[in-house]
């Protein structure tokens, strides 16, 4: 385990990138994180979504020993964490909560000073390897034509990019990002999630923590979803957006749909017409031969936010006035007191 | 309690009854390393006051000495040896113009370096953080060097009597001269203590004298093999009365080693000044008051003959008493004893019965009494370890006419 | 991560700020002293101080002395207290733990960089007030000894019992000064560094340190702190003075050097306790 590793060799392995079990992290009397089983598979764009203090980043800082569990078992690359530490942060690449530099230093010191600190040996050992090096990883985030302004002259998005570069340094089989596209603009979010999936391409594991859906939505093959500490919810994308099994119709004449499909038909609205029907392409013929006008056609798909909005509360950044001794109305009211959720 | 969706949807939290969830106690905030640290500094403490706490057993197999033998061990000559001793002075006694030093002497801690290589040839140096004031002897000549005068004062010669100053406190001077003065009083043993390093036995003397202040006295010496001199490395005296010492003072580290023969050279540097000095220049000054020659007896005790002087070298000036119980008769101008007095004034002197209250006044510590007098030829000091009745029954003696 | 430390502190501002605001001051008291002619009376002021205007040799043992209660203090607080602390406020500490740099590996290197500061602090302030003091007061060559002055060679420099100190004799002396003040202001760097692993602000560790320094400076004096006084860190601070005596007492030097290793172990150890247990949030 301890042997050093190709890139991209860590989804060979069968076993999972990450596993948790009963993960759990207490703040005093807050439970941050309660007993969360979490397994990323090797090779994925995992998404960990969740709203605000949902325990997003608590988990992330657990898997990288930054935090210490109140009880539970985390392993990355497998082997165990934090006990591995030092055999299993070399393997990766991590961003949490926000970029960070030096602030005097330009951005190429401060990846160099980032990369010699976690060798033996430190700045004298290797310095053109150490060099090319930074160039390659400020080349892959598009600052490689940086100069050398300190840091604390960066805007947001620069940070943001030097940020990922510090962790792509030791090109790791396994990337941890929280929250990677951060203020950046249209441009360059499409950048990091091209070069996040060419990554991905290449073996690497990437895990997104994120609150943002389309985030999430554009780039993940799987996601899991955290609601006030807990993992509610882990599929892959592909299940959750599998077709509804219904079909909405557009159409100028929604009435004439309406009245010629009968009982299939399950919501109305405006110049739409839902339906329930396993064949989109027998259902526009259906329509068309009997002279209704069909503009569009669309099989329906769940939308992530869909799911998000069923599966997990409203962040734990909203107050509301507390409702003791009141249960919740309806599963899908939301808006419940999140006070009590976080002493529960 | 409200159960949110998220938390329905998943189940029960596992528990022990999950199985695969092994559940581990939550880590302590202070935990072994904590513990680890807090022990290593009790140990770094322990070992820092070993001096302490280690039991203050004597070397075994070397006999115990009897206090008597211990004491003449002490008396029967000096060994050489070099040290670093503190002294503290708890004498309290107030700031009496143009006694200053000899009063801060007696009323703070002095660090002490001691260089000692036979009873006429030593060194002693009174060290402060800004420099420091040697005295060095050798042979029948004193030398003084005074950084922050920057001048090496010569004095060839030893005056009878002068202020206390930093040499005299030197643990083994100290103890030999007040064993020499109280040789014929009885002496009782002490528990050993730990001093600098060394389990030393201690012995005690308690003066019998009723009028005297001095309640006892305690040395701690560190006997030599059989035959040989013993190395005083405490001494205590304690005003009678009072629990604790009101001088002290301890060797902090010293060697039974001679110094080296440089270092008991007096040095000049150069752009320092050189003076010369004779105890014979304070008998100049003192003839020039014309003080009366000091009588014989006073207060029913009897004059002390000085040591090598001759008489007449100091005239006027007259030791009275015996062992500790000892007082000094001191000339002084008008102009100084009124200079004393007023000053004494307000550092809490109080008028003597019989004397108008600018003309006399008695300073009274536990330990030590001064007494000041202003009179129409002159002004005199009287100064020593006795009760102050004593003191001002020797005053209305000097000055006649003064009925109490 | 040693190397990586000394670079980084080599490349802040603050450091060398602090460096040059403490040879400022024995500078500017050159300065004032030999164009006043007024130096503070013997005993009074700092130590050697009253010697400066006849030799500017000692000037750097002045210049020490006026230093070591005050401003020395203040800049190792200042540096000390940004050690983890710092880090943990720009975000980095996160960084660098999960680089990975071992806890312990990295305490030590911020031990080993507050050394770097506290020694290389002693020793600007001691070549440049040598220097200032030989640009101000000369080498104290000649001197007026009864009204008639005499060329008394370069390099005699008294020591405090008289006797002049060779220049060998004197580097020496200066060396071993260097590293005891050198040690007792780690022993308040390592201090702080602990002070740094309980906060997130530096701010907070560096007013931590003073705190020290000030409480151990006031309960000194005290006689009823009299069983403490031997290891308050600020005890013997002074005990350097001794080795400009003659022969050199090394009894204080001894001690002292044993009590602020004795405290840089433990607060080194308290930080280790503290850092390698603490959940890093910041």
């Amino acid at each position: 385990m301890n042997a050093p590793r190709v890139p991209g060799d860590a989804g060979a392995d069968d076993g999972p990138v990450i596993r948790t079990e009963g993960l759990t992290k207490r703040f005093g009397r807050i439970v941050a994180v309660d007993g969360v089983d979490l397994q990323v598979p090797a090779g994925s764009r995992f998404g960990l979504l969740g709203p605000n203090g949902s325990g997003k980043t608590t988990m992330v800082r657990m898997l990288l020993g930054l935090v210490h569990a109140t009880s539970g078992t985390a392993q990355v690359l497998g082997e165990p964490m934090p006990r591995a530490a030092a055999s299993v942060l070399p393997r990766v690449g991590a961003l949490v909560e926000g970029p960070a530099a030096w602030p005097g230093l330009p951005g190429r010191s401060n990846l160099r000073m980032l990369d010699a600190a976690g060798t033996r040996g430190g700045l004298l050992v290797r310095p053109g390897a150490r060099r090319r090096r930074v160039e390659e990883a400020l080349e892959q985030v598009g600052l490689a034509g940086v100069d050398r302004r300190p840091v604390r002259a960066y805007s947001l998005g620069m940070r943001q990019r030097l940020g990922i570069a510090a962790a792509l340094l030791r090109r790791p089989p396994l990337l941890i990002l929280d929250e990677p596209t951060n203020g950046l603009d249209p441009r360059g979010i499409g950048e990091i999630r091209r070069l996040l999936v060419s990554l991905n391409a290449g073996g690497t594991t990437v895990v997104l923590s994120s609150h943002l859906l389309s985030e999430v939505e554009a780039l993940c093959t799987r996601i899991g979803l955290m609601d006030a500490g807990r993992l509610v919810l882990t599929e892959d994308m592909d299940v959750l957006r599998a077709p509804t099994g219904r079909v909405i119709v557009h159409t100028p004449d929604p009435d004439a749909a309406a009245r010629l499909l009968g009982g299939v038909v399950e919501e109305r609205a405006g110049t739409t017409v839902t339906v329930r029907a396993d064949d989109p392409a027998g259902l526009n013929a259906h329509l068309v031969s009997r002279g209704v006008a069909v503009t569009g056609l669309e099989v329906e798909r769940r939308t992530l936010e869909q799911v998000v909005l069923q599966r997990s509360g409203s962040g734990a950044d909203r107050f509301d006035p507390a409702r003791n001794g009141r249960s919740r109305a309806a599963d899908d009211d939301r808006s419940g007191p999140s006070t009590e959720r976080i002493v529960r | 309690m409200v159960v949110p969706r998220g938390a329905a949807a998943r189940g029960e939290p596992p528990g022990p009854g999950c199985g695969t969830v092994e559940r581990v106690p939550p880590p302590r905030r202070f935990g072994r390393r904590a513990l680890l640290v807090g022990a290593g500094a009790a140990a770094l403490v322990a070992a820092g006051t070993a001096e302490g706490w280690l039991p203050a057993t004597p070397t075994a197999g070397a006999a115990e000495p009897t206090p008597e033998q211990l004491r003449d061990a002490v008396l029967s000559g000096v060994v050489p040896h070099t040290g670093l001793a503190e002294s503290t002075g708890g004498l309290g006694l107030p700031d009496i113009p143009r006694l200053e030093s000899a009063s801060a002497l007696l009323s703070t801690t002095t660090r002490i370096r001691v260089q000692v290589a036979a009873r006429d040839r030593w060194r002693i140096d009174q060290l402060t953080p800004a420099g420091e004031i040697d005295t060095y002897r050798l042979g029948d000549t004193e030398y003084l060097w005074d950084y922050g005068g920057n001048r090496l004062t010569t004095i060839r010669g030893t005056a009878p009597v002068r202020l206390p100053r930093a040499s005299d406190l030197a643990p083994s001077d100290l103890a030999r001269r007040l064993l020499g003065i109280t040789a014929t009083e009885a002496v009782s043993a002490l528990p050993p203590r730990r001093i600098a390093g060394y389990a030393v036995p201690g012995i005690r003397v308690v003066p019998a004298d009723p009028a005297g202040t001095v309640g006892r006295i305690d040395v701690w010496a560190l006997p030599g093999p059989a035959g040989t001199p013993a190395l005083p490395m405490a001494v205590e005296i304690a005003a009678k009365g009072a629990a604790g010492p009101v001088l002290s003072t301890a060797f902090t580290s010293v060697e039974a080693a001679p110094p080296s023969g440089l270092a008991l050279r007096p040095d000049v540097p150069p752009g320092a000044e050189s003076v010369s000095a004779r105890p014979g220049d304070l008998a100049g000054v003192l003839r020039g008051l014309g003080a009366p020659p000091p009588p014989d007896s006073l207060a029913g005790r009897a004059r002390v003959e000085l040591p090598g002087s001759d008489e007449g070298a100091l005239p006027g000036i007259g030791v009275y008493g015996t062992g500790v119980s000892r007082f000094v008769l001191v000339p002084a101008g008008r102009d100084v004893a009124r200079q004393i007095i007023g000053g004494a004034g307000a550092a809490g002197g109080v008028p003597i019965a019989g004397f108008a209250p600018d003309r006399a006044v008695r300073v009274a510590t536990p330990l030590l009494g001064l007494v000041v007098v202003r009179r129409r030829g002159g002004g005199f000091l009287l100064a020593g370890t006795v009760v102050p009745d004593v003191l001002e029954a020797a005053a209305t003696e000097l000055v006649p006419g003064v009925r109490r | 991560m040693i190397g990586v430390e000394l670079a980084l502190m080599l490349r802040r501002r603050r450091v060398w700020m602090c460096w040059a605001l403490l040879c400022a001051l024995p500078a500017l008291v050159a300065v004032l002293v030999s164009a006043t002619g007024l130096a503070p009376p013997p005993g009074r002021g700092a130590a050697f101080l009253s010697a400066v205007t006849t030799n500017g040799q000692i000037f750097p043992a002045a210049a020490l002395a006026l230093v070591l209660p005050v401003f020395l203090p203040i800049t190792v607080a200042v540096v000390a207290g940004d050690t983890v602390a710092g880090e943990a406020s720009t975000g980095m500490l996160r960084y660098l733990l999960v680089r990975p740099v071992g806890r312990l590996r990295m305490l030590f290197a911020k031990l080993v960089s507050v050394a770097a500061f506290v020694l290389l602090a002693v020793a600007f302030v001691t070549v440049t007030s040598y220097v200032v003091g030989i640009a101000a007061f000369g080498f104290g060559g000649t001197t007026t000894s009864g009204g008639t002055a005499a060329v008394t060679g370069f390099g005699a420099v008294p020591s405090l019992s008289g006797p002049v100190i060779e220049p060998v004799d004197l580097l020496t002396r200066t060396l071993l000064t260097v590293g005891y003040l050198g040690l007792c202001m780690l022993t308040l760097g390592a201090i702080g560094i602990f002070f740094s692993t309980l906060t997130d602000s530096p701010l907070a560790a560096a007013l931590g340190v003073l705190a020290v320094v000030v409480t151990s400076a006031s309960l000194q004096p005290l006689e009823a702190a009299g069983a403490v006084e031997q290891f308050l860190p600020t005890a013997h601070w002074l005990a350097w003075i001794d080795l400009f005596r003659d022969p050199i007492l090394y009894t204080a030097v001894d001690r002292g050097a044993l009590v602020q290793l004795g405290w840089i172990l433990v607060a080194f150890g308290a930080a280790w306790a503290n850092l390698a247990t603490k959940d890093v949030t910041s």
